[in-house]
Order: structure tokens, then C-alpha cells, then sequence
């Protein structure tokens, strides 16, 4: 394994792996803080940019991509109150109330600092914890990866969304859209509506831009297409001091590690890490009454949560090809195109790929740093940029991001119908992250299932009793139902608590 | 008797009509696949069926009178009128050629949006035409489709 650490490294180093880092992660910050540009639209838009590149160069690429985005949301939050990304909502609750005290210069700075340390930390975690897990991994069988599959979509549906039966509904629709083409063992044709292009399945790549992209554009098509009246305050100075990063250590130490384990749940996504990170930070702080009100820690906490976040997702995504949020699903699409299966024996089979991968995210995540502390006061202009920019630019690079993955007209369709339904929706408050998740992992789940029915027939038994004969099937389900269980009450609760409160808002409130 | 839900019940109410509706079209249509074939879809729909039928039940959910509620105050007018751009942007593709269609849509969509002054727009459509070419047509080599234009 150290020898395959060491080579990783080598290769990372490589001039040409190293710029593609560099540009990776200042492309990023600058998509990320772009308000209504996140970092799944972000990587979705640019995986077509790397078909031409190698594996390895395309991973880089895309993993620097994903650092940069998830620490450029909170620039537009922080300086302007508008979240670039989901993640920076949390931040956003200090870091702007410190810019109308005229410490913008000082959250931006911290920002960066905590966002860095997040990030290196959850690394740290994935390049000795990922091959532990995958050498685990490769004992799971078709009966525990079904389970595992349905798990996730599970938690991601329940948890991750605001509303547990919508995010049920929404991971159901995407199984379903799963099934859309040749059904490997049959050879049936399944709802292709005779088209050919389809016989292979919906394209992850053609979905994922259609769900996130096109229902992005109409999203911005809603509001103001150029506000005049925006401008960014003075920053001032950004670096902290080491003094003030010394005396944040135990909040940047407990963010991170809390952002890293959030990670690594299935549905559980930056946002959510964010908001645990400074809970907590708050929960043992000594002046928690600052909170809301432009406290550092908030800042710091939310940060290092939100990027901690990176290397946690993508444990179960490189281990058992489980993305566990629309990012790292749009990364898990990125690497399918490149003839790369995540899984357990992808560690085993192409460690030459990964390790340098995980290599460059220590790298992505210094040169964002690098990038911000230098060149903030020309990033921050990018959270500027109209809506009615971004929004005719996003279509012009998804519709021929579509086309460029088979050159077919048709996925330009395609694109546009998932679009347009990604965008109904989004209006009647489903979230689409479980929809992608669905279409990746439906295939998966129902070839483990037709396994697991014709062992089952072998042993004489019934689908259910073969999952009963399994200890970590059983696990499994119990989890399952737990999670759901969970899910709906803690929806209950909450609606309990407003109630008596006497107010009733809206279904994602 | 029960009314019809107001607000964001009633947008739940027709979610779960149209799930339900599509539901069905789908475990029949499945019904006709062979046994291995249908088994995951026929489960699929059933699950998504059953969990329409809760969201519908959960929507005509009573409220105590005079209670307000937010809801969702969108005009859909813009959302409408850039479907329509982006589907004649499309349509227009294979046959105008990409480029073509592109900077027309662009031009188009950005001023129907807003962006001011128009020398603005036409510097940003041309920026963004120029990327393109630069990065797919000749960086990417990816075959660009063309219509009776460029």
C-alpha cells in the first residue's frame, strides 16, 4: 500500500497533473461563487470537458473542481448574503453580519483558512480510511450490496431531503428511469419507445445535465435577470493571524472531523455537515449568543464542516461506487465515462489512478487557497455576474456538453425533457439529487437483486428468507427501516413543534 | 364533505395525482414484459403508486381556520417563455447549425432576461461562442453538428 501512496504522489506531482489541479480548483471557487451555479451543476457542466483527457487527468480535474466549488459558494454568501452553493448557508449566518461590521476582509480570510484545513483533514481520511473500507468491501456479496443500494437511496431519499416521502417518491421515480432500455439478462426492451438511442439506458452524463442544468435556467429565469443596484463592500485585509487560527484550533479540529463522518453518510451532504459543525460549535462555545451575529467560530465551523465533507463522500463512492450526494454523483458520471467502476476492486485494479487522484485534492485544496488569499479581490466580482448571463450560458454549455458525450441530437432532447421535469419538480419542492442517484445505482440494484432471486432458487428458499440468512443483510434492512423511520419522525416532530408554535410554512421550510 | 386543498397542499395534492397517474401507465405497461424483466419495474411503480396515495392523503391534511401559510408566489411567464427559447434553440441546431443557433439563442434569451446595455450582450454572446468553439471544436475535436449555417 505505501508503495502505491509513494507512486500515487509521483504522479500527482507531474507538471501537467499539477496545473490541471491549479486550474481545476480556481475554476471551481469561481463556478461555486457565481450565485445559482452549485458544485454539481459545476462538475456536471464540465465532465464533457474531460473526455478527451486521461483517467487520471480527468479525475484531477474534477476532483479540484469539486474542492474549489464547495469553498466558492461562500464567497457570494459572506459578501453579499446570496449562498453561491447550498453549503454556504451556514456560513452566511455569520460571515455576513461580520461584512456589515466591516470584517469582510476577516470572515473571507477565515473562510479560506477553515475551508482549506476541512478539506486536507477529510483527505487525510480517504487516502488511509478508503483502502481499509474497499479491502472490507470486497467480502460484500449481491444479497448485501442490494441492501446496501437500497440503504443509501433510503437515507438520501429520507434524510437528505426536506420532505422524507418526496425524497422516497423522487429516489423511486430515478430507479425507474433506471430501467429505461435493454434489460442486460432478457434482452427487453424496456419503455425505449422505440428508440434506439435509448436501448443503452439514459446516459448518466445527458441526465445529470438535463436535471441540474436546464432546471437551474429556469430557476434563474425566474428572478431578476441584472441587478444594478449589487456591489461588493470594501474586503480589507484577509489573513487572520495565526493568532486567531490558533485560538479557533478546537473548532477547526471538530468541524472537520464532523464534516469528514457527515461525508461518508449516505444523503447527508455539505449543507447538513455545515449546519452540524456550527450547532456544535455553538453548543460548546463561550459565547454562543454571538452566533447569528457575525461570530468567527461560526464562520470557521461551518467551513471546515462544509469541505470536510469532500473526502468523507468520496469513501463510499471510490469503495462501493455508492455516490452519496448529487456531487459526488456527477464525480461517480465523470468516471464511468472514462471506463472507471467504482467499487471495492477499483482500489485493487487501478490504484494508479486513485491514489494520485486523492493526491491532487491535497494539492486542489492549497491551490484554492493560494488562489483566494491572492486573487480574492477579483474572484469576488464574480458574484456579480447577472442571472441573465449565467442562465443562457448554462444552456449553450448543456446542450452541447449532451450532444458531445455519443455526438447524437437526441440526447439534446433528452436533456431538455429531464430538464423541464427537473424543473417541475423543483416547484413542487422534490429534490433531484435522489432522481441521479436512482439512475445510477437502479441498474446496479436490480443485477444484485436477479443474483440474489437466482441463488435463492438454488437454495430452495424464498428472496426474503436468503436476505434473513445473512447477518449483514439483516443489519442492512434493519438500518434501512430505521433510517425511513427516522426520517418521518423527525418530519412529525418538527411539524409538531411549529404547530404549536401557530405557524405553518411551506412544505421545505 | 372534504374540500380541495388550497396552497402547497394543493400543489402536493396534484403531484400525487400525477405520480399516481404515471404510476399506473407504468406497472401496466410493464405487465406486458417478461417475469425477469418485470419484476423491479412492477415493485418500482407499486412502491412509487403507494407513496403517491400517502402524499395525496397527507395533502387533504385539515388546517386550523385562519392560519396563514406561504406559499410558492412564482409567476411562471418568464419560466414559460425561456422553455419555449430553449426548445426553438434546439429545434434550431441541426438545422441552423450550432454556432448559429447558439449566439441567436443567446442574443435572444439575455436581453428577454434583462442584460442591458445591448453592446454588453452581444460582447458576452460573442466571448461565449469563442469559448466554445475554442474548447470543443478544436481543443476537444468533438464533431460540431452543422445545419445550413455554421
Amino acid at each position: 500500500m505505501f508503495d502505491q501512496i509513494l507512486d500515487g504522489a509521483i504522479v500527482a506531482f507531474q507538471l501537467k497533473h499539477v496545473l490541471l489541479a491549479f486550474g481545476g480548483a480556481v475554476l471551481g471557487t469561481i463556478l461555486g461563487a457565481m450565485p445559482g451555479i452549485s458544485a454539481t451543476l459545476g462538475i456536471a457542466l464540465l465532465v464533457p470537458f474531460t473526455f478527451d483527457m486521461s483517467s487520471v487527468a480527468a479525475l484531477i480535474f474534477l476532483g479540484a473542481v469539486y474542492c474549489g466549488a464547495i469553498y466558492g459558494g461562500s464567497i457570494a454568501g459572506i459578501l453579499i448574503n446570496v449562498p453561491g452553493t447550498p453549503a454556504a448557508v451556514a456560513t452566511m449566518l455569520d460571515g455576513y453580519p461580520m461584512t456589515k461590521q466591516g470584517k469582510g476582509g476577516l470572515a473571507l480570510g477565515t473562510d479560506i483558512c477553515s475551508s482549506f484545513f476541512g478539506g486536507q483533514v477529510s483527505t487525510l481520511f480517504l487516502l488511509f480510511g478508503a483502502p481499509i473500507v474497499a479491502s472490507v468491501a470486497l467480502e460484500i456479496r449481491s444479497a448485501e450490496f442490494f441492501w446496501i443500494v437500497i440503504f443509501a437511496m433510503s437515507t438520501i431519499g429520507a434524510i437528505g431531503a426536506g420532505s422524507p416521502i418526496k425524497g422516497l417518491m423522487a429516489g423511486i421515480l430515478g430507479l425507474v428511469i433506471g430501467t429505461i432500455g435493454m434489460h442486460p439478462m432478457t434482452g427487453t426492451l424496456r419503455y425505449a419507445f422505440e428508440q434506439p438511442a435509448l436501448y443503452e439506458r439514459v446516459p448518466v452524463i445527458v441526465a445529470l445535465v438535463g436535471l441540474f442544468s436546464i432546471s437551474q435556467v429556469l430557476m434563474l429565469a425566474e428572478g431578476k435577470g441584472m441587478d444594478t443596484q449589487l456591489q461588493i463592500p470594501r474586503i480589507g485585509r484577509l489573513w487572520p493571524g495565526w493568532g486567531t487560527l490558533w485560538s479557533l484550533r478546537g473548532c477547526l479540529i471538530r468541524s472537520s472531523l464532523i464534516g469528514t463522518a457527515v461525508g461518508v453518510i449516505p444523503g447527508a451532504g455539505a449543507d447538513i455537515a455545515a449546519f452540524i459543525g456550527r450547532s456544535e460549535a455553538r453548543r460548546v462555545s463561550k459565547t454562543p449568543e454571538m452566533f447569528g451575529k457575525g461570530a468567527i467560530e461560526g464562520v470557521c465551523s461551518a467551513e471546515a464542516a462544509n469541505n470536510g465533507v469532500v473526502g468523507g463522500s468520496l469513501i463510499p463512492m471510490l469503495t462501493l461506487g455508492i455516490p452519496g450526494n448529487a456531487v459526488t454523483a456527477a464525480l461517480l458520471g465523470g468516471l464511468l465515462i472514462h471506463g472507471l467502476i467504482p467499487g471495492p476492486h477499483l482500489f485493487r485494479d487501478a490504484p494508479d489512478v486513485l491514489y494520485p487522484f486523492i493526491f491532487s485534492l491535497f494539492l486542489a485544496n492549497a491551490f484554492f487557497a493560494v488562489a483566494a488569499f491572492g486573487g480574492m479581490r477579483w474572484v469576488a466580482k464574480v458574484v456579480l455576474v447577472p442571472q441573465g448571463i449565467i442562465a443562457p450560458m448554462v444552456t449553450a454549455l448543456a446542450v452541447i456538453g449532451a450532444y458531445s458525450f455519443r455526438n447524437m441530437v437526441f440526447d439534446i432532447g433528452v436533456t431538455l425533457v429531464l430538464g423541464f421535469i427537473g424543473y417541475a419538480l423543483r416547484k413542487a419542492r422534490f429534490p433531484l439529487a435522489p432522481i441521479i442517484l436512482g439512475i445510477i445505482l437502479g441498474p446496479l440494484a436490480e443485477e444484485n437483486l436477479d443474483r440474489v432471486i437466482t441463488l435463492a432458487a438454488a437454495h430452495d428458499t424464498s428472496v426474503f428468507g436468503f436476505f434473513l440468512s445473512r447477518t449483514l443483510t439483516v443489519v442492512l434492512m434493519v438500518m434501512t427501516v430505521a433510517a425511513i423511520a427516522y426520517s418521518f419522525y423527525r418530519d412529525y416532530k418538527r411539524r409538531q413543534l411549529l404547530k404549536e408554535a401557530g405557524v405553518f410554512l411551506d412544505e421545505d421550510d | 364533505m372534504t374540500r380541495w386543498p388550497r396552497g402547497a397542499e394543493a400543489r402536493d395534492a396534484i403531484s400525487a395525482i400525477v405520480f399516481l397517474v404515471i404510476s399506473v401507465v407504468g406497472f401496466v405497461a410493464a405487465l406486458d414484459f417478461p417475469k425477469r424483466a418485470a419484476n423491479w419495474p412492477l415493485w418500482m411503480w407499486g412502491l412509487l403508486g403507494v407513496f403517491s396515495l400517502v402524499l395525496l392523503a397527507g395533502s387533504f391534511r385539515r388546517r386550523p381556520a385562519g392560519k396563514t401559510e406561504k406559499t410558492d408566489q412564482t409567476t411562471f411567464a418568464r419560466p414559460i417563455v425561456s422553455v419555449a427559447m430553449i426548445v426553438a434553440f434546439a429545434v434550431s441546431v441541426p438545422l441552423l447549425g450550432f454556432f448559429t443557433a447558439t449566439g441567436a439563442y443567446i442574443v435572444v434569451h439575455m436581453t428577454y432576461l434583462g442584460v442591458r446595455p445591448f453592446p454588453l450582450v452581444l460582447a458576452v454572446t460573442a466571448g461565449i461562442l469563442l469559448f466554445l468553439y475554442t474548447f470543443f471544436g478544436f481543443i476537444l475535436g468533438v464533431p460540431i453538428p452543422h445545419g445550413l449555417l455554421y
